[in-house]
């Protein structure tokens, strides 16, 4: 990766696998800690804190009013002991908990999407100039390059990650007489639960890829990021082999008695709240005895809540993991017992223990493996249940054409048997739950011509983006106004990533840009000329820039996505791309300011890189499109501003609401995902939201989904079809947790 | 006397007081006194949040109504829960005096949560004491660290406050609504040094409005408290013969009672601990720091001294680093580094040293738990509330007035059965099927009124009103909308989906404090005839709404 930095071995540190306080459990005492590696050069120069490439760890406790001492990494207590000793008492270990786990999460997603984990930058209002009308803002998204992180911020059973503060916020709480999981009086740390840490860690991780996740645009959306969250801290633990050891010990090798896993699943997630309401459909004690829960493929049709819900996708994963574990090892089980598949009554062979084990990691390695690059191919907004599963099934077929393990099979016959269908795919078939390629999408008609124009000019814009310029310029789309506006953003876009490029080698163009506000990285990465830099190809080689340019680079590539497809003047496809640019698409649609056209927002253009068969490397380009519509609850007002009558609106909205501002009840957001080749610049995969932007069956669909949502109101006070996105949305979520009896 | 509330022949007529956001209604039953007809008055609550009047009625006005309609007597007064819109009218005094003065009282029927010899009761009222206590602590520091910014917290806090602690005539000032219990415990304190915390407490509680009102009344009622409870023989009305009031709130399970969702089959059992911050797990550690005054033994630090660095240090140390002098030891030069690093991340206490991270702070963020205390503690008293439904002995119609009533309660009701006088027994699904008045709970908030059919297994409004009796479906709704829409962070009172089922089960005929009419229904909810019968029932005035239920 780095190319300047000499070999170093990982940091080796420990963490607890069971919180002691609440997982005192005599017979996991083997298995309290275990030691997580943290690759060096993922954040070779951490400091006290710790405080590093991707986290800052601030240990302050507001309502204790005192902060607590920084850990010091490289401290040889630290450095060369595997870090601290676990212990509840010492908060510097909590940091280093913390920062272990953080950091293990995020090495497993830069490893699995080839690519750099970003957060999701900061919107901040930014005075343009000043107008008849008033000051005109615009909102700049600035990179953000270190999650913040609480670990004793709050004193409540709760952690949240918050999306305005780009922070994870733990909290500590104190049991009572009626706790279920510790004595009285015991202090309960949410930062010491490895679970819980992973289950945050990627709503963050996740916020970075998808920031219109948060919005609560249907029933799964919400559910979806819970349940994502908490199969990443499921199977980053399972991937610990050791963990899982003991467990297996206890099936005495019996194959069918492996689903004894999901037991270890709910251990590792009892102690707090949502973690544990996530897990509660992988089975229950009937009678002192842990028993897997049956799938019932009815269950969504009356689950409400996004944790309820959020269970069953849990159970799905974790059964599809079963399978595969199960299919893995039926040949050691046959070895075992010379042939018969069953083994002797008794304890079982150590060493059969271990292999076993090893297989169970591995295929925990695998189900997360999949699971996470699933989150490439799906809609940019409004994703369900069954978008994620074609999504499981599109990534993995794109990467290995076979199914040699049986993995994509293993995944269909969990979803369905928990009755998780994709949307108008009648047959389950893996043929049937891929995404469209361009073959079906042709069906469509757009021009070829269209295509054709499109796919030379991304290649020509990853070849030398400079040249898109002229393109852009000549084209008819813009006044001479907005022609020198857009070029001078664009061309602002391009110093700041020319500044960051240089300033990780020039020290003097380094305080450049820390006079220009924008401040620099010390960490010296790589060199390069401002000149040269458009002429690279940014995206493919993220590892070897600083993150700061990754963040611009993406923008900058997604602004000039956003002109190549302005470029071709071709509804037909527009509307296969799921978004229109027609003069007379719906006024609720917000027109750009550039254009005067309906406008479009080309949230990111990133590459994924993945390790596929034959070990080769395939690439691939992901774009998100993404459109927003007003939507009103009341439909006669959607219908004026859908037409664009202003009198009849504003009188409309007085009637409604009197003096209130004007504003939409909710937005309703479409687009697609594009998957583009790397090489031949032709769309791969287009995955599309149900309905695109004019199409009025999909905002009906929200309206209806947001106003009969008054029976899922968190209190008795607050309207509750304002709800959905928001800083306080993931917190509450967490807050409020209903648990169902499955 | 011309204003007297008369009651009809045979039935009841039905007092809705427009007052504003809260209840009170005066039931007049028909009865006998000394063997001539005469009419039995029960009274439900009395109160409503300031602020929220209609017309811009005051309470005294309605006090002197019920005065007049009744002759100063009323025989049955029930008080569903102990919050501000229910209460506050007992509590109200004029010049010293209670306005509730010029009236006597007979009985006085309260929830069985209010029975000082009943253990889980006393359970219940330590845990809400607590939790109220700290919530005022926790008001006075949210004022002090979030000043203008967060004043949808504020606003919040101040309103569940304002409810749990009430008012006797005069509100608190905004934003103030806990000062008093604040002022309360810490002079009991100071003035009972030996006592512990959970005493101290007690003796601080007794002073809040809400249960200085509840002590009125009881001590008002020349014949006598009596707590009811669902699995009580239903209640009888002196001198209304045949008239019979079943319980069937607050429930006696205390999962139910507390709306906790039962996890597996696990069992949970409240009992008075005797010992401070008795407000279960959810709050516990926040108390501590909220309300630091209730701590019996000093200071409770979460970790040892060694790790601590003390916020002022680097919040708003001046000169800039603990030691002028170059620090002496490793343990010196640590400490440095240490409060060095903090500053440069957090930032300064004062903001205008354009720290540049200064959006990531969180100096308020552990506070906004309150909220959700707040909240809660608001939801379990609701679910206290004393649940009656009233039978008539003729027709067999039953009136059902469910004070505020959460889910949890709703949940309890569904197995309740007593036995009748012929040997046969009477079930909640039976009694709802006659049920043809709903007060509305909680003024038609979310999960105060539950929806569903006659085929679910829990009581919800499916149940109500069936077969015969479904053409006589009437609610009642104390709601103000305009107040609470006007709110900064605006109430959703009534929410409209359950107005809306409300509105087609009673085919229109929703009575809301707010509206001074009834609006004619369309032709195909409701004939010309069957309005005009309707009309004939009820007498719609700017103070109150007369419904007449004929038991004949």
């Amino acid at each position: 990766m780095s190319n300047s930095v000499s070999f170093q071995p990982p940091r080796r540190l420990r963490v607890f696998s069971f919180d002691p306080t609440t997982g005192n459990r005599h017979t996991n005492r083997a298995i309290r800690d275990i030691v997580v590696s943290v690759p060096w050069e993922l954040d070779p120069d951490v400091g006290l804190g710790p405080d590093g490439e991707y986290l800052q760890i601030v240990d302050y406790d507001p309502s204790s009013e005192c902060f607590y001492a920084p850990l010091d990494l490289d401290a040889p207590e630290v450095r060369y002991t595997d870090g601290l000793v676990p212990s509840a008492e010492n908060p510097k270990f909590h940091q280093q908990m913390i920062y272990a786990v953080c950091m293990e999460t995020i090495a497993v997603f830069e490893e699995v999407l080839g690519r750099r984990v970003l957060w999701s930058p900061r919107h901040v209002e930014k005075t343009e100039k000043q107008t008849k009308k008033g000051q005109e803002t615009t909102k700049e998204r600035t990179f953000v390059r270190k999650l913040r992180i609480y670990p004793h911020a709050l004193r409540e059973a709760n952690a949240y990650y918050d999306p305005e503060k780009k922070a994870l916020l733990f909290g500590y709480f104190t049991a009572d007489e009626t706790s279920r999981s510790a004595a009285p009086d015991t202090t309960l740390f949410t930062c010491l639960s490895h679970d819980i840490i992973v289950h945050e860690t990627v709503h963050a991780i996740l916020d970075g890829m998808h920031p219109r996740f948060i919005e609560n645009s249907n029933p799964d959306m919400l559910a979806l990021h819970e349940a994502f969250a908490d199969i990443v801290a499921i199977f980053q633990h399972f991937s610990h082999s050791e963990v899982l050891q003991d467990q297996i010990a206890r099936t005495r090798g019996d194959l069918e008695k492996q689903s004894l896993l999901g037991a270890l699943a709910q251990e590792f997630g009892q102690a707090l709240g949502y973690s544990g309401a996530l897990r509660d459909a992988l089975g229950e004690y009937v009678d002192g005895e842990w028993r897997a829960r049956e799938p019932d493929n009815q269950i969504l049709r009356r689950l409400e809540g996004p944790h309820a819900r959020g269970a069953v996708l849990v159970a799905a994963v974790f059964r599809a993991f079963l399978n595969i574990y199960k299919s893995r090892v039926a040949d050691l089980f046959r070895i075992a017992s010379g042939g018969s598949g069953i083994l002797r009554e008794g304890q079982i062979d150590p060493d059969l223990v271990k292999r076993l084990a090893d297989e169970a990691a591995k295929s925990a390695r695998h189900t997360l493996r999949i699971c996470i690059r699933a989150m490439d191919y799906v809609p940019p907004v409004d994703v369900d249940f069954g978008d994620f599963l074609r999504a499981l099934i599109t990534s993995d077929h794109d990467l290995y054409p076979e199914d040699e393990f049986g993995y994509r099979m293993a995944l269909i016959e969990a979803f369905s048997a928990w009755g998780i269908y994709a949307e108008n795919t009648p047959i389950i078939t893996e043929q049937a739950l891929l995404w469209n390629d361009l073959s079906n999408a042709v069906a469509a008609n757009p021009n070829p011509g269209s295509l054709e124009g499109f796919g030379t000019n991304f290649a020509q814009l990853v070849a030398n983006a400079d040249e898109i310029f002229p393109m852009l310029e000549n084209s008819d789309l813009l006044g001479d106004n907005k022609r020198r506006s857009l070029a001078r953003y664009l061309q602002e876009l391009k110093e700041d990533i020319g500044l960051q490029l240089s300033a990780s080698s020039d020290p003097d163009i380094a305080q450049e840009a820390v006079r220009r506000g924008k401040k620099p990285k010390s960490h010296k990465r790589f060199s390069m000329s401002e000149a040269d830099l458009v002429n690279r190809n940014l995206l493919g080689n993220e590892f070897e820039y600083d993150r700061h340019v990754t963040h611009l680079a993406r923008i900058f590539y997604a602004q000039m996505f956003w002109g190549i497809i302005h470029l071709q003047n071709d509804p037909a496809m527009h509307h296969m791309m799921g978004i229109t640019l027609e003069r007379s698409a719906p006024h609720s649609i917000e027109r750009s300011a550039i254009t005067d056209l309906p406008k479009v927002q080309v949230h990111s253009v990133r590459m994924a890189s993945r390790i596929g068969k034959r070990g080769l490397k395939e690439n691939e380009y992901v774009v998100e499109i993404i459109q927003s519509r007003m939507g009103f609850f009341d439909k006669e007002l959607q219908a004026h501003v859908d037409a664009n009558r202003k009198q009849q609106k504003d009188k409309r909205w007085a009637q409604l609401y009197g003096e209130r501002e004007f504003g939409a009840d909710f937005h309703y957001r479409c687009g697609s995902t594009l998957l583009i080749d790397t090489r031949s610049f032709t769309i791969r995969r287009i995955i599309p939201t149900r309905c695109r932007a004019d199409q009025d069956e999909g905002l009906d669909r929200l309206r209806n989904y947001l106003s009969a949502n008054g029976r899922h109101a968190r209190n008795a006070f607050d309207d509750p079809s304002a709800g959905g996105a928001g800083t306080q949305a993931i917190a509450d979520l967490h807050r409020s947790v209903a648990r169902e009896s499955f | 006397m011309a204003g007297t509330m008369k009651a009809p022949e045979s039935g009841v007529k039905i007092r809705m007081y427009r007052q504003g956001h809260g209840d009170c209604y005066l039931l007049a039953f028909a009865g006998k006194k000394n063997g001539r007809k005469d009419s039995i008055y029960v009274l439900i609550d009395c109160g409503l949040k300031p602020g929220s009047e209609v017309h811009k009625q005051k309470i005294n006005t309605i006090v002197d109504d019920i005065a007049e309609a009744t002759g100063g007597h009323i025989h049955v007064v029930a008080i569903t829960h102990e919050h501000q819109d229910h209460v506050n009218g007992f509590g109200k005094k004029i010049r010293g005096k209670h306005i509730f003065d010029k009236l006597t009282f007979d009985h006085c029927w309260l929830p069985w949560t209010e029975d000082e010899t009943d253990e889980t009761a006393n359970a219940l009222r330590e845990k809400f004491r607590d939790t109220l206590i700290t919530l005022a602590f926790a008001q006075e520091k949210v004022n002090a660290l979030m000043g203008a910014k967060a004043e949808g917290l504020q606003e919040r806090i101040a309103d569940l406050l304002g409810s749990e602690i009430g008012d006797e005539g005069v509100a608190p000032a905004f934003l103030q609504e806990g000062a008093s219990l604040v002022s309360a415990f810490t002079e009991a304190k100071q003035a009972n040094p030996n006592l512990g915390a959970a005493a101290i407490a007690e003796l601080a509680i007794k002073g809040v409005s809400n249960k200085k009102a509840m002590a009125y009344v009881r001590k008002k009622a020349k014949a006598g408290v009596t707590f009811l409870s669902p699995e009580d023989d239903p209640q009888p009305i002196p001198h209304a013969d045949g008239i019979k009031a079943y319980t069937l709130g607050p429930p006696r399970d205390e999962a139910l009672l507390l709306d906790l969702d039962p996890q597996g089959n696990e069992e949970f059992h409240l009992a008075p601990s005797g010992r401070n911050f008795a407000l279960g797990e959810a709050g516990r550690a926040f108390a501590m720091a909220a309300a630091p005054a209730m701590r019996d033994h000093g200071d409770a630090h979460t970790f040892a001294s060694q790790y601590r660095i003390g916020a002022d240090e680097v919040l708003d140390a001046d000169p800039p680093l603990p030691a002028t002098d170059l620090p002496q030891t490793d343990e010196e030069q640590r400490e440095v580094d240490a409060v060095t690093y903090l500053r440069s991340a957090y930032g300064r206490r004062d903001r205008d040293n354009n720290a540049p991270e200064d959006w990531r702070r969180i100096d308020d963020d552990w506070l906004s738990v309150s909220e959700g205390l707040a909240l809660r503690l608001n939801n379990e008293v609701n679910n206290t509330s004393l649940v009656l439904a009233f039978e008539l002995p003729n027709t067999g119609k039953v009136l059902l007035f469910t004070g505020d009533a959460q889910r949890g309660n709703w949940l309890g009701w569904a197995d309740l059965k007593w036995d009748k006088d012929n040997g046969s027994t009477v079930t909640t699904r039976e009694l709802l099927s006659r049920c043809v008045l709903y007060k509305v709970g909680h003024h038609g908030s979310h999960n105060a009124t539950l929806n569903g059919t006659d085929r679910d297994d829990h009581a919800n409004i499916g149940w109500m009103a069936r077969g015969a009796f479904a053409e006589d479906f009437v609610a009642m709704i104390p709601a103000n909308t305009e107040w609470a829409m006007g709110k900064r962070k605006p109430w959703r009172h009534p929410l409209p989906e359950i107005e809306a089922a409300l509105h087609k089960k009673a085919r229109g005929r929703v009575f809301r404090t707010d509206r001074d009419k009834i609006e004619k229904p369309d032709q195909e909810l409701m004939s010309e005839g069957e309005w005009r019968a309707f009309k004939r029932r009820i007498k719609e005035t700017r103070l109150y709404f007369d419904f007449t239920i004929e038991d004949r």
